[in-house]
């Protein structure tokens, strides 16, 4: 095997095993939901890690939400990156949703609003969630999440614009359907 | 229901709580005692054991533990002109250090004359029915992912040498060819499952292929074709 001394410093080499040892089975499942091939989703699990150890300066604590999210979104991207492989013909773009094989309800932390508020935003068709989720919940800058989805900015700024679209409609009714439950 | 107003401050305060939600799904989801392929773990922990170890790390290492086995190949740096005839010569040594977990580092001295300009080259012959499917290129580096009908990929990699690269390789293979093309020295490391990787020094440049399906006489095919473009 040969491979690159990609890791800089003494503390991301050391970040890198935990990572490895902490997410590899998160991330095996969430590319294995997509190919259904264990040896192709551990391919991309491994090209997740690779593009990891490239960029591992932006990555903070191992334990937080953030990296969780990052985690997720490059097995994402390695995921789309060998589905489209093995599907060359394919034109249209590929979406990966983490949640497409979940069953069951989502447990969300209390807040003062109604879960099913929570569940407008968690059901965002996943080119606009995956933006939201890394802007508004990960903090990351457009350009950024540009980089990562591997888009263009402006695409960036498109989906989140018409994300909000979305969701101001789909709370719109949302709150018609609640009123008249009242 | 109150009217809600989408804007960045209410994502921002709402948002978090959707991404936690997912996430805490996902891992309750993820199978914890799924058994990882021998082939993945074997990839990863090469992966893992070189990038936990810096090169300070395995300085101590070596005063600590190993045989060193420091091989300095004096490349001669010819003319600007960039014949293959003076392409043989290297304008680097490298310096590869064994070490006792299998693995072999190689680091770089470029001489003066290193400044010239690098093309980093794909091979011109890829074995039959392979196609590049992924190409990452950057000025120091080019690597193309190739693919054949099969699903079957193999890795082209082409880095222009600096001082501060570091290049590993693992030493747990069942055999090790030399070769020659056109006078230049080529390594294939033979895996007894098919796997092969090889490593060449060229130039101003390395070359390493890997991939477990093709032959021996298919690599250095494509190494040649990089020799006497």
């Amino acid at each position: 095997m040969i491979y690159l001394m990609m890791i800089e410093g003494e503390s991301d080499k050391r970040k890198f095993v935990v990572l490895y040892e902490k997410y590899r089975y998160l991330m095996f499942n969430v590319a294995f939901d997509v190919l259904r091939d264990k040896h192709l989703a551990e391919d991309a699990v491994h090209e997740a890690f690779i593009k990891v150890a490239k960029n591992m300066p932006v990555i903070g604590d191992a334990e937080s939400m953030e990296t969780k999210r990052y985690l997720i979104t490059v097995t994402k991207n390695a995921t789309i990156d060998i589905y489209r492989r093995r599907n060359i013909q394919m034109k249209h773009e590929v979406y990966v949703d983490e949640l497409a094989n979940m069953s069951g309800e989502l447990t969300y932390e209390e807040t003062d609003v109604d879960n099913r508020v929570l569940d407008t935003l968690k059901n965002l068709p996943v080119k606009y969630r995956d933006v939201f989720l890394l802007k508004y919940a990960s903090g990351m800058e457009n350009k950024e999440i540009a980089e990562l989805l591997r888009i263009s900015e402006g695409a960036v700024r498109q989906r989140i614009s018409r994300g909000k679209e979305i969701l101001e409609k789909a709370l719109k009714e949302l709150g018609g359907k609640a009123d008249g439950a009242c | 229901m109150e009217r809600v107003e989408v804007t960045d401050e209410w994502l921002y305060k709402y948002m978090p709580v959707v991404n936690s939600a997912i996430i805490r799904e996902l891992e309750k989801q993820a199978d914890y005692s799924h058994r990882f392929s021998q082939r993945f773990e074997r990839k990863m922990k090469r992966l893992i054991r070189k990038e936990a170890l810096g090169i300070l790390a395995i300085i101590g290492e070596i005063a600590k533990y190993v045989a060193v086995v420091i091989i300095c190949i004096l490349g001669i740096a010819l003319a600007v002109t960039m014949s293959v005839e003076a392409y043989r010569a290297k304008f680097f040594d490298s310096i590869k250090t064994y070490l006792k977990d299998n693995s072999v580092e190689c680091q770089y001295v470029s001489y003066e004359g290193m400044e010239g300009e690098c093309v980093l080259k794909a091979p011109s012959y890829v074995p039959k029915g392979y196609e590049e499917v992924q190409r990452t290129e950057s000025e120091l580096v080019l690597r193309v992912t190739y693919e054949n009908g099969s699903g079957k990929v193999f890795y082209w990699e082409n880095l222009k040498v600096i001082d501060t690269m570091g290049v590993g390789m693992d030493t747990e293979y069942d055999r090790l060819g030399q070769y020659e093309i056109h006078g230049v020295p080529v390594s294939i490391a033979f895996y007894n499952d098919g796997y092969k990787y090889a490593y060449m020094e060229y130039g101003i440049s390395i070359f390493m292929v890997s991939g477990t399906d093709l032959t021996k006489e298919e690599i250095l095919k494509m190494l040649e074709s990089v020799i006497v473009e």
